[in-house]
């Protein structure tokens, strides 16, 4: 990405923040460093509490650092308060002005700008084109359904042409159907218009589905960042494995390490895991691993080859999960599909062969 | 304070403070002073205010002799307002619990019912309650004209009519915070403990009136209190005869204008109105850290 | 299933109910019926008649009265809404500070303190820094009295404005005051519409604090009302009475559409 090395739209250096006073004080970030490229899709993921939204706030004007800096474009915005910042946010509940209708409420930043009548006619028109909603100009808010309001909520904050759009779980109020249909939406209008989205969700689904880049964070601290692919299939630590998708954690001795991948002692078998390399160390480490990368076959007895006894099984529609003890009494959870299978699985208390497809295996950093 | 916050503030600061915060300490202070000949005050110390109020100075050997006219006319504004707290309560109570029953729909318009005559002129309210009330009045003529009695029943200028003029005045604050508190109420827990054998009317004094107190004292002190200090009902009602605390203390302003007396006589009002008050705010924080 | 009534219904609360609406409403009720009765008697009824309030329009007392009820209500209660506009905005937004408390209490104090008690005091304060009793005197403590009526509808309102709205406002470039004025403010107004209503009433219907703050020959409605009881009942006070009646109703019933409506 040579565009964010040129041209970074946000940078967040090294920036602090704490809530509250004495017992009761909260780090809400700590020691945040980012950088979000131009024209970038930039998803902030993590749980509640984790600092993504103030964050955000921060970048927006709202709340101010106690130490680090934020700089937009290279400027340096630290000072500047909210309504000086080229920057628009998309509510979480949307805070369209009530009192105002749909126009009024696109139309509004425009005003504050003191741009010209005619410009600010035809930028209403154009915004309400953008998010299919030219023929509700009139209404007031009260009289849209969610995802209509969320659309002028859009349309709103996009009015004024920002540089970067801060969108703070826009998606979290709508049903699920809506918002599977709004999440493809979205990513085609940052497309579209070209303007960096700084979008902030609990939902790794959104997450994985949107992003050009993915920032998860945890405890007002950035755990990793990377393309969704990378983030799924290398996380760098347990949380990140946790909180993203289903995960096994296992404990391995680390035998041999390469320049990306790791060679691991699995209760006799030895695994090929990929690494970060930083992390890598010899001796007693975790891995991780997602059950539908561990295949198996019926039989097996010890040898070089991994195998287990089947626990339990549980029928997931499309998929069938095993559970499964190994030799040394470690517990995994293998998944496989079950269109197109020709063996019935194998019932409980059936010795079977595992197979982790190379490389599938994570070597985590603690 | 933010410079805005105190901006904002100082309109409130100045006028309650300049206009009603000052004035009750002076009037604290004229508590202690002297009586000026055409009212008013001299300015020097006295407590004579205070001790009029147990003690008479004798004409003839100027010692102080206890006497009872005054304390006599701040036991009769508790007596009433007692009375007037304990009828309201047994009207107010099934009143509140009624409405707290009806269906969310009527709810509303029930409680806006009870609301209104609270919006209502008291003056005009008062005035009216004598107009029906009085030797002449319509509540007379109809009971004469039906043959129920044959002289005028004797209502009006009353003590029982100025416990009319309260209950009527302050009704509304004795239903509004018990309903609040009913409405509140888990009618599940009825269905428990009837259930569990209990009958309507134990129920009634063994669930719901303990859940419910809160709102019951609340309702009770807002009633009090205004009715200790009442004005316009005994001025009206009792004819000026049946004198109360207010009363009292509006005369020396008047008639016989003796201000540190007035001013002392308000002093001992607002005290007790004012521990009255701690105490509900009291309760209040102590049922909301409960919750 | 044998039918019974619903457990929480209670014998006799629904008779206490209907008792206790009688009480309430049966002296005005009866008060108004008699306005319009073409004769003095208390027993007849001499046929409908608005004789009595064409009487009281006529009286030249009572209409220098209502304009001096006037005056002193729009006045007083315009001063109060904005004070009180003031006051909840500083308390209402923003985190909690110090003192918080003592200002809640000081807006209260007039709800507090008994009105006898405040009408004297006030009396006092005046005669003391050297006011001259009458018009603006009275103006000033319904001011006073007013703020804390005003302030609830108000401070009710602002409190369900959520505080993403002004974020919102500044977020799209509007400076603190124009996301007061274009945003907060026209959100705020039923609330302020409210709060002025109710002090526009209470002003009109005080009669212990008016009645010591005023000088010789400043005369509210409800002091001309009480003197004209003093010297004995007559159809024309019913009139008046019921003429205040409804102006009550109708400015609580406005006060409280307008409260409830949401923007």
């Amino acid at each position: 990405m040579d565009s964010e090395q040129k041209n970074p739209a946000v940078e967040i250096r090294a920036v602090s923040k704490k809530f509250g006073r004495g017992a009761e004080q909260v780090k809400a970030l700590d020691g945040v460093t980012l950088t979000i490229g131009d024209n970038e899709f930039f998803t902030l993921l993590g749980p509640s509490g984790c600092g993504k939204t103030t964050l955000l706030r921060m970048i927006a004007g709202f709340e101010q650092p106690d130490d680090g800096g934020i700089f937009l474009f290279g400027e340096d915005i630290k000072a500047l308060p909210p309504h000086k910042r080229p920057v628009n946010t998309v509510f979480q509940h949307y805070a369209l002005f009530p009192h105002m209708t749909v126009a009024k409420n696109v139309a509004f930043s425009l005003e504050m700008l003191g741009r010209a009548p005619a410009e600010i006619e035809r930028t209403i028109g154009e915004m309400l084109a953008l998010v299919k909603m030219e023929q509700f100009a009139a209404r007031k808010p009260a009289q849209l359904s969610g995802g209509q309001q969320q659309r002028i909520a859009l349309a709103r904050a996009l009015a004024p042409r920002p540089r970067v759009l801060l969108l703070d779980e826009p998606l979290s109020a709508l049903d699920l159907k809506l918002r599977q249909a709004m999440r493809a939406e979205l990513k085609t209008m940052q497309q579209q218009t070209g303007i960096t989205f700084v979008f902030v969700t609990h939902d790794q689904e959104e997450a994985l589905t949107m992003s050009d880049r993915i920032a998860v964070m945890s405890g007002g601290r950035v755990r990793q960042t990377g393309a969704p692919r990378d983030i799924y299939e290398k996380p760098r630590d347990s949380f990140v494995a946790n909180f993203i998708g289903e995960s096994n954690f296992l404990t391995v001795t680390v035998e041999k390490l390469e320049q990306d991948t790791a060679w691991c002692r699995l209760d006799g078998a030895l695994l090929q895991c990929s690494c970060a390399g930083e992390a890598a160390g010899f001796g007693e480490a975790r891995v991780s691993i997602r059950p539908e990368q561990i295949s198996f076959s019926a039989g097996g007895n010890g040898g070089p080859a991994l195998s287990g006894v089947v626990e339990g099984l549980t029928y997931l529609g499309t998929d069938t999960q095993l559970s499964v003890r190994l030799g040394d009494g470690q517990r995994l959870q293998a998944r496989v599909q079950n269109a197109g299978r020709e063996q019935p699985p194998p019932g409980p208390g059936e010795r079977i062969r595992l197979k982790m497809n190379p490389g599938a295996a994570r070597l985590l950093a603690d | 304070m933010t410079r805005a916050r105190l901006l904002l503030l100082s309109p409130t600061l100045a006028m309650i403070g300049f206009f009603l915060l000052l004035p009750v300490a002076l009037m604290a202070v004229y508590s202690f002073l002297s009586p000026g000949t055409y009212g008013g005050v001299e300015w020097l110390l006295s407590f004579d205010a205070y001790i009029q109020f147990f003690f008479e100075r004798d004409f003839l050997t100027d010692e102080l002799v206890f006497h009872t006219s005054y304390l006599s006319i701040y036991f009769r504004s508790f007596v009433q307002a007692l009375a007037a707290t304990v009828i309201c309560l047994l009207i107010g109570f099934p009143t509140a619990y009624f409405i707290a029953t009806r269906p969310p729909a009527t709810r509303s318009a029930w409680v806006l019912l009870v609301t209104v005559p609270y919006w209502v002129n008291l003056l005009i309210r008062t005035v009216s309650m004598l107009f029906v009330i009085r030797d002449e009045g319509p509540l007379n003529g109809a009971l004469t004209a039906v043959g129920i009695v044959d002289a005028p029943l004797r209502i009006a200028y009353t003590d029982f009519a100025i416990a009319l003029g309260l209950v009527y005045s302050y009704l509304p604050f004795m239903v509004l915070p018990i309903y609040a508190a009913i409405e509140r109420f888990d009618f599940s827990l009825m269905e428990a403990a009837c259930d569990l054998y209990a009958g309507r009317w134990t129920i009634l004094r063994r669930i719901i009136l303990p859940t419910v107190k809160p709102g019951v004292v609340a309702g009770c002190l807002l009633v009090f209190i205004p009715s200790l200090g009442a004005y316009i009902a005994p001025d009206l009602l009792g004819g000026g005869k049946n004198l109360m605390i207010g009363n009292l203390v509006a005369l020396q302003f008047q008639g016989s204008r003796n201000w540190p007396f007035g001013a002392a006589a308000a002093v001992l009002l607002l005290s007790v109105v004012l521990v009255a008050l701690t105490v509900l705010a009291r309760r209040r924080a102590l049922s909301s850290a409960g919750n | 299933m044998k039918k019974s009534k619903p457990l929480s219904a209670y014998p006799g609360f629904s008779q206490v109910t209907w008792l206790c609406m009688a009480l309430l409403y049966a002296p005005i009720l009866v008060v108004a019926v008699y306005s319009f009765n073409a004769i003095r008697s208390i027993t007849t009824w001499g046929g409908f008649s608005l004789a009595w309030y064409a009487k009281a329009f006529a009286n030249p007392h009572i209409q220098a009265a209502t304009i001096n009820s006037l005056v002193v209500a729009v006045t007083a209660s315009a001063a109060a809404t904005v004070i009180a506009t003031a006051a909840a905005l500083a308390l209402a937004r923003g985190r909690g500070f110090r003192g918080r408390g003592g200002v809640f209490v000081l807006i209260n104090l007039p709800l507090m303190i008994p009105e006898i008690v405040t009408a004297v005091a006030m009396l006092i304060f005046f005669l003391a820094v050297g006011f001259q009793l009458g018009l603006l005197t009275v103006i000033i403590a319904h001011t006073v009295f007013c703020v804390p009526f005003a302030y609830l509808p108000i401070a009710a309102r602002l409190s369900g404005i959520e505080t993403f709205y002004e974020d919102a406002a500044q977020d799209l470039y509007a400076d603190r005051w124009r996301s007061f004025r274009f945003v907060l403010l026209p959100m705020m107004m039923p609330g302020i519409f409210a709060g002025l209503m109710l002090a526009f009433i209470i002003s009109l219907d005080d009669f212990i604090i008016t009645n010591m703050v005023t000088g010789p020959g400043t005369t509210t409605l409800p002091l001309a009302i009480y003197g004209m009881v003093r010297v004995g009942f007559s159809p024309e006070i019913n009139a008046i009475s019921t003429i205040m009646l409804l102006v009550s109703v109708f400015f609580v019933s406005l006060s409280y559409l307008v409260g409830r409506r949401r923007t």
